[in-house]
């Protein structure tokens, strides 16, 4: 009875056998149809994204194009290279080499609005790229970028040292550059100008700067009759020197109501007293804020323009690259002529502010203390220092029994035009 | 002992049993078999799933890095415009700030040197942007107007930058700043969206920084140095003109390359600085009459050595505003409807211009800047604040200037004629007008 069971038994399993064959043939023919599957969407979303890829160089392309326009007006026969030209435009593209289908780009510009007059200065651009990928779905992408309208060579414009103008000049050099200074012609770029006409000291000015570059000896010429030659033939030292210069002005009337006033500034009415010959006025060297002078300063005087009871001044001030500071006071002959002592008069100074710190330019007390504080040895400025030339530090010498006049702010409306103010500077 | 031997084993392995385990032993093996094709397939086949990860991360970063760089050009455009409101959308409410003032104030020359910038606040807020289709949706939130709120698309497709102006170095260059900007590819949502107003991580698919630092191309390079500048002639046919210059530095009040000349009753009054005993008056400079005389009064001479640029390039700079009055001279009313929409900014009249409403043109503290290419004519009871230049300057009425003018020919006044230089408002003029443009080689990737 057990043996032909077995047997049969047997004969199922090999049939079996088959059967499970062909069942795992069928599994794995499923799975590999759904691997080729997979593999095939692989396959089109490679495409796709080598695609993309293409599509965003194209579209970062033609924005970058946009970018790299040259000037802001069209430029006759050079097409498209203008910012006025960046309009909308639809292009085919079929790159070379890879490309297995065709892409579009379409440019859509919108003008901006912000600045209807000052010629829309800018545009708002849309860059869309769309194909056909391989299943026949079209892709697309989009890049956007904003150019404003500013002309390229306004950058450049920015590192340029702008040439001085003829009409920021005098005569075509630096307005302080005193006018009676000799033009040593285009070629020189210079200026000679001899403080004392006695002497035999020339300042040679920088004709762009106003700054005295040079200071020369052993010109015995009048400064009327100095040339290029003359300048050649004297010793000069080059130097790094600033003037500073204004009048004396003298107002020694003892009014009958006792004090000075606006007008009186504005017109003072004499008369001149001389100053000391050898230093009319000088930096006190014991002064705190006596810095960025490498040595004493050089200062002359000679007669006020006509029609004035002053003496010019001009001080020529050794300075530090960096600039200088100090305090210029002006020295009467002591004993004056008349026999009074300069301690008999008091010196004022021309200045709009009303305590003894300001701008440099309106006169402080102190060149560099242009801001409220006390110098000290580690302070000793508080503002700027003077860097260029200083003209019309005017002062105004007065009997010691008068107070310094003062005025108010000029009201153009009024018919004041000029603020008169002066201050108290010596004693 | 055999298995079969044992009576329990025999029980429980019953006949059919080897053939089920055989059949899942099989599957299993073919399950096994296809689990390791698969992984392999899926290994050799890695290449093509990085590739597709880069073309969409390379996408998303030029998306961003494109919207970055839109903030830094958006913004140029922006700081050179007019009012703007909240919006950032163009206004002539004359309590709208411009773009300029609303993220930029104007330093003292101890913290950032001459005409220096610097930002509006430490506790800043941030312009900000979304592009779609062409169309820029903006905020610009000031600290006193707040944030406007910016109104996203819902479905979250759009490209968006945000921008922030750095506090300027102790070293910077004086009238520069630098600015950087966000980009993002998309516009993200709520506090970690694109343009929020804090410095909070954003959540967006790509983000990208450009930063550029900007410097003001001065409308005015120099103030002149005179009240009054002619290349030629100043005529004074009637009236008084009165020529005031008490700034210490300069001094001069008429500048002509030609002479002063009274005529027909009329006188002129020249006021030096305090103390100088000088009238300022210059008379016959060459160097003035030579731009206008030998190249003619059509060349760009006598313009470029006054602003350093030639005409046709000066009126294209995105902070000069035109105004074409070239077949109809302008008068005073589209003067001062120009200026309430563009504030301190240099106005290029293409023609004539007359002044013809009596009051105030400007105020010291927003001087008005006027560029005539024909005829200037002041032809009502005007207070001008700032710095006039026109080719020719005819004064018909009695009106007054505080600043300074020039004339590329001639200058006549018939009647009485107030010009005052002032330095303070021709630094204004000098330090703060004109077009931020990129300082070259500034332009960073952050």
């Amino acid at each position: 009875m057990a043996k032909p069971l077995i047997h049969r038994s047997h004969r199922r399993r090999l049939g079996i056998s088959l059967i499970e064959a062909l069942v795992a043939l069928a599994v794995m023919a499923f799975g590999m149809l759904s691997l080729v599957g997979v593999q095939a969407t692989l396959r089109l979303n490679s495409d796709v994204s080598k695609q993309r890829a293409e599509a965003t160089r194209i579209a970062t392309e033609e924005i970058e194009s946009l970018r790299l326009f040259k000037t802001l007006r069209p430029v006759n026969g050079q097409p498209g290279q203008s910012w006025d030209e960046i309009t909308g435009r639809t292009l085919t593209v079929q790159p070379g080499n890879t490309g297995n289908t065709t892409f579009t780009m379409v440019r859509t510009v919108t003008n901006g609005t912000v600045d209807m007059v000052a010629g829309l200065n800018r545009k708002v651009v849309q860059v869309q790229v769309t194909w056909n990928d391989r299943a026949g779905v079209v892709q697309s992408v989009e890049i956007y970028a904003v150019v404003a309208g500013v002309e390229p060579v306004l950058s450049s414009l920015l590192a340029v040292a702008v040439p001085p103008s003829a009409s920021n000049q005098r005569f075509g050099r630096h307005v302080t550059i005193p006018v009676e200074a000799i033009h040593l012609g285009n070629s020189d770029g210079r200026s000679a100008f001899k403080p004392t006409e006695s002497g035999s000291v020339v300042w040679l000015f920088n004709n762009n700067s106003g700054m005295i570059t040079s200071r020369c000896t052993g010109v015995t010429a009048a400064q009327a009759a100095i040339t290029n030659a003359t300048i050649s033939a004297a010793t000069c030292a080059v130097i790094n020197g600033r003037l500073v210069s204004g009048l004396v002005q003298f107002d020694l009337r003892l009014l009958t109501d006792g004090a000075l006033d606006a007008g009186a500034a504005q017109s003072p009415g004499g008369p001149v007293l001389p100053l000391s010959a050898n230093t009319p006025l000088y930096f006190d060297p014991s002064n705190l804020s006596y810095v960025g002078q490498t040595s004493a300063a050089e200062c002359v005087s000679r007669p006020g323009p006509g029609g004035t009871f002053s003496a010019a001044y001009y001080c020529l001030v050794f300075a530090d690259a960096g600039g200088w500071g100090g305090r210029l006071d002006v020295a009467l002959a002591d004993p004056l002529p008349d026999g009074s002592a300069a301690s008999d008069y008091k010196v004022c100074r021309y200045s709009t502010a009303a305590l003894y710190y300001t701008v440099n330019s309106d006169h402080p007390r102190t060149y560099c203390i242009e801001k409220i504080g006390n110098a000290t040895n580690t302070t000793p400025c508080f503002g700027r220092k003077v860097t260029g030339n200083l003209v019309n530090q005017n002062f105004l010498v007065i009997r010691a029994t008068q107070t310094c006049p003062t005025d108010v702010a000029a009201d153009p409306a009024a018919g004041d035009f000029v603020n008169s103010n002066t201050l108290q500077h010596q004693p | 002992m055999r298995p079969s031997d044992r009576p329990s084993a025999r029980r429980s392995a019953p006949k059919p049993a080897p053939r089920t385990r055989r059949g899942v032993a099989a599957l299993t093996v073919v399950m096994v078999l296809f689990f390791v094709m698969a992984l392999v397939a899926a290994y050799t086949n890695r290449n093509l799933i990085f590739e597709q990860r880069i073309s969409a991360t390379s996408y998303r970063l030029a998306r961003a890095a494109d919207a970055a760089e839109a903030g830094l050009d958006w913004a140029v455009a922006l700081l050179n415009g007019g009012r703007i409101n909240d919006l950032c959308v163009p206004s002539d409410v004359l309590t709208d700030l411009d773009f300029r003032r609303r993220y930029l104030v104007d330093s003292t020359y101890e913290v950032n040197g001459e005409g220096g910038y610097s930002r509006v606040s430490s506790n800043t807020t941030f312009p900000a942007c979304i592009i779609r289709d062409n169309v820029l949706n903006c905020i610009c939130p000031t600290l006193a107007n707040g944030n406007p709120g910016m109104v996203a698309p819902a479905d979250g497709v759009g490209a968006a930058f945000r921008l922030n102006f750095q506090l300027p170095g102790s070293d910077i260059y004086p009238g520069s700043i630098a600015m950087s900007s966000r980009g993002c590819a998309s516009p993200g949502e709520g506090a970690s969206a694109c343009y929020v107003q804090t410095s909070a991580q954003v959540s967006v698919d790509a983000k990208a920084g450009g930063q550029v630092t900007l410097g003001l191309l001065r409308a005015l390079p120099f103030a002149p140095v005179a009240t009054l500048t002619a290349g030629r002639n100043i005529l004074a046919t009637g009236g008084v003109l009165t020529l005031v210059n008490s700034h210490a530095n300069t001094g001069l009040t008429a500048h002509a390359g030609g002479q002063f000349v009274p005529t027909g009753g009329g006188t002129g009054v020249f006021v030096g600085p305090a103390g100088s005993g000088s009238n300022g008056l210059l008379q016959n400079d060459s160097h003035l009459s030579d731009l206008v005389n030998v190249a003619g009064l059509a060349d760009d001479t006598w313009f470029k050595s006054m602003f350093a640029l030639d005409r046709v390039n000066y009126a294209r700079q995105p902070g000069v505003i035109s105004l074409d009055c070239a077949l109809v001279a302008c008068n005073s009313a589209s003067l001062v409807s120009t200026l309430g929409r563009y504030p301190r900014h240099p106005i290029w009249i293409n023609g004539d211009l007359s002044i013809t409403d009596a009051g105030n043109l400007g105020s010291a503290t927003e001087p008005v800047m006027l560029i005539v290419t024909g005829t200037f004519t002041v032809a009502a009871n005007a207070q001008i604040f700032g710095f006039v230049h026109a080719n020719d300057i005819a004064w018909t009425t009695q009106a007054s200037l505080q600043g300074a003018m020039a004339a590329a020919n001639d200058f006549t006044s018939s009647a009485n004629a107030t010009l005052v230089y002032r330095r303070d408002v021709l630094d204004i003029i000098r330090l703060r007008y004109g077009s931020f443009v990129r300082v070259p080689g500034s332009w960073k990737l952050l």
